[in-house]
């Protein structure tokens, strides 16, 4: 067996740095892929003033490859970005307006994935960690702009709208019919 | 005849041994992975706060950046206290997290055991696996300094619990690009083709190499657990080496054994295959020798008439 590599000091010192090299490629890797997933952040009562754009031409080639027609929307992992601020306790439902395929909720808590309501009331001042898988058919992949929705936030118990996401996603790879291609809105925010 | 009794003597061990470990895992994986993550919630529950059932609410891997970026971390919360377990199980017992609870960790080395060794490939055989386990840490924590974070990225326990929670079933939710690179290193370049399963554990683990600066310097300490070594009992057989699935035992050219606590997980997987008694864990002075020794050299052929 042939001496291996890295047990002098001069060769670990470069093994060392070679990976801290490939570590740090990796972690621009994962900046340049950061629009796979899109980022929201809202307060309700009230509506999302930014529409989350998401462009799926940006996503990386792993994605491409392996899983294109699925996209995350999410709030952030840790305190999460969807906050509540109303007066009483709120019993929350998800609508999705227009969305073309199925969409999976990714809720760390008690959730009712048939009628999209989160079991517990969410307290005054509380923020939400969730993730929306969005599934996109293959036929809506193939044109500039993907779809144009919605996610709605409900009270069940009084069924009061009380919060909006608009979403818009989109292929640069396409042309709009006005012959113009995609521009993606600055939604750009990092997981943590 | 007598070879091959032996042989099968230490594959029986190393059997239990490996059955033993696996109920430690099944532990470790009701103890922190989702749907169970029995310690997450417990915990949460003591200190009254809000936590995910699974694994991202003890993550290690965020808090370790907190704490060595000068962040700081909240004490008394549950990644606060997870992590001080953490730290103080690794000085005292060697990495006990990795050793007996880790089973993202584990299910790689399991799975690698289901393929012939010919399909592996023994990357400690070409290079020590210790400084790239250290490049790829500090590339870890100075990252977030300069806008590039590793946290979420490439991290197997997260890719596990999709894996365990679902994927075996195809259902792996949404992936992204460095989940899927993630997966693709973890479970089969370094998982199921590599020669102990471990390679993510060694090349690309932060919490394990964190776990590992500290048993080092743990080790050194006459009341702290460690893998220990007497040179006289040993009579060489290799057993221990071929069975670490973290590759830190090597046998060098004197035959005898040498052991690097930067990448030991103290799993006792090499204790309990020496047939001899040389390989213990337990207090008092490891018996290691410090430099590494040349590895075995492979005798060369005689030319005919010399
Ligand atoms: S090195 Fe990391 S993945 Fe491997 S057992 Fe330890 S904590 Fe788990
Ligand atoms: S040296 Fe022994 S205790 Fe350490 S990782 Fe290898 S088999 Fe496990
Ligand atoms: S330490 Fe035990 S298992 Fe390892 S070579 Fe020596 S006798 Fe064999």
């Amino acid at each position: 067996m042939k001496k291996r590599l890295g047990t002098s000091k001069w060769t670990m010192v470069v093994l060392f740095i070679l990976m801290f090299g490939i570590a740090l490629s990796g972690g621009m890797y994962r900046n340049a892929t950061a629009e796979e997933s899109a980022k929201f952040k809202v307060t309700v009562p009230g509506n999302s003033t930014k529409e989350v754009v998401l462009d799926i031409n940006e996503q990386g080639l792993p994605k491409k490859l392996i899983q294109p027609g699925m996209i995350t929307i999410s709030s952030g992992h840790g305190k999460g970005n969807l906050v509540y601020e109303g007066k009483k306790p709120a019993f929350i439902q998800f609508k999705f307006s227009n969305f073309p395929g199925k969409v999976e909720v990714r809720y760390r808590g008690p959730y009712d994935e048939k009628t999209g309501r989160i079991l517990k009331p969410i307290k005054p001042g509380d923020s939400i960690s969730i993730d929306f898988g969005v599934e996109l058919p293959a036929d809506v992949r193939k044109q500039a702009v993907v779809f144009i929705g919605e996610i709605q936030l409900m009270d069940w118990k009084t069924n009061k709208l009380i919060g909006t996401i608009p979403v818009k996603i989109i292929n640069s790879k396409y042309e709009t019919n006005t012959g113009a291609t995609n521009n993606q809105n600055d939604n750009k925010e990092s997981c943590h | 005849m007598w070879k091959g009794k032996k042989v099968s003597k230490i594959q029986k061990k190393s059997r239990m041994s490996l059955l033993k470990r696996f109920i430690w895992y099944v532990v470790g994986f009701a103890l922190f992975f989702a749907p169970f993550a029995l310690f997450n919630r417990g915990l949460a529950f003591l200190l009254d706060e809000k936590r995910s059932g699974d694994i991202h609410a003890t993550c290690f891997r965020m808090p370790l950046v907190d704490m060595l970026t000068g962040k700081g971390i909240v004490i008394l919360s549950v990644t606060g206290i997870s992590l001080i377990l953490l730290l103080v199980s690794a000085f005292l017992l060697g990495p006990f997290f990795c050793g007996k609870l880790c089973a993202a960790g584990a299910f790689t080395e399991y799975l690698s055991r289901l393929l012939p060794d010919k399909w592996k490939v023994d990357w400690s055989k070409y290079v020590n696996p210790v400084p790239l386990r250290y490049g790829f840490f500090a590339a870890f924590i100075i990252g977030p300094i300069i806008g590039l974070s590793l946290s979420c990225s490439y991290c197997g326990y997260s890719f596990f619990e999709k894996f365990t929670n679902g994927g075996i079933w195809g259902d792996f939710g949404v992936l992204g690009s460095t989940a899927i690179i993630t997966a693709f290193l973890w479970l089969v370049v370094f998982g199921l083709f590599t020669k102990g399963g471990r390679g993510y554990c060694n090349f690309m683990c932060p919490v394990g190499a964190a776990q590992n600066i500290v048993h080092a310097v743990g080790a050194k300490l006459p009341f702290t657990m460690k893998i220990k070594y007497d040179r006289k009992k040993c009579v060489s057989c290799n057993a221990c080496v071929k069975d670490c699935p973290m590759r830190a035992l090597t046998q060098g050219e004197d035959k005898k054994i040498q052991h690097s606590n930067h990448n030991c997980i103290t799993c006792q997987q090499c204790v309990a295959v020496c047939p001899t008694k040389s390989i213990t864990y337990g207090f008092g002075k490891g018996g290691w020798q410090q430099e590494e020794v040349k590895p075995v050299q492979e005798p060369k052929p005689v030319e005919k008439g010399a």
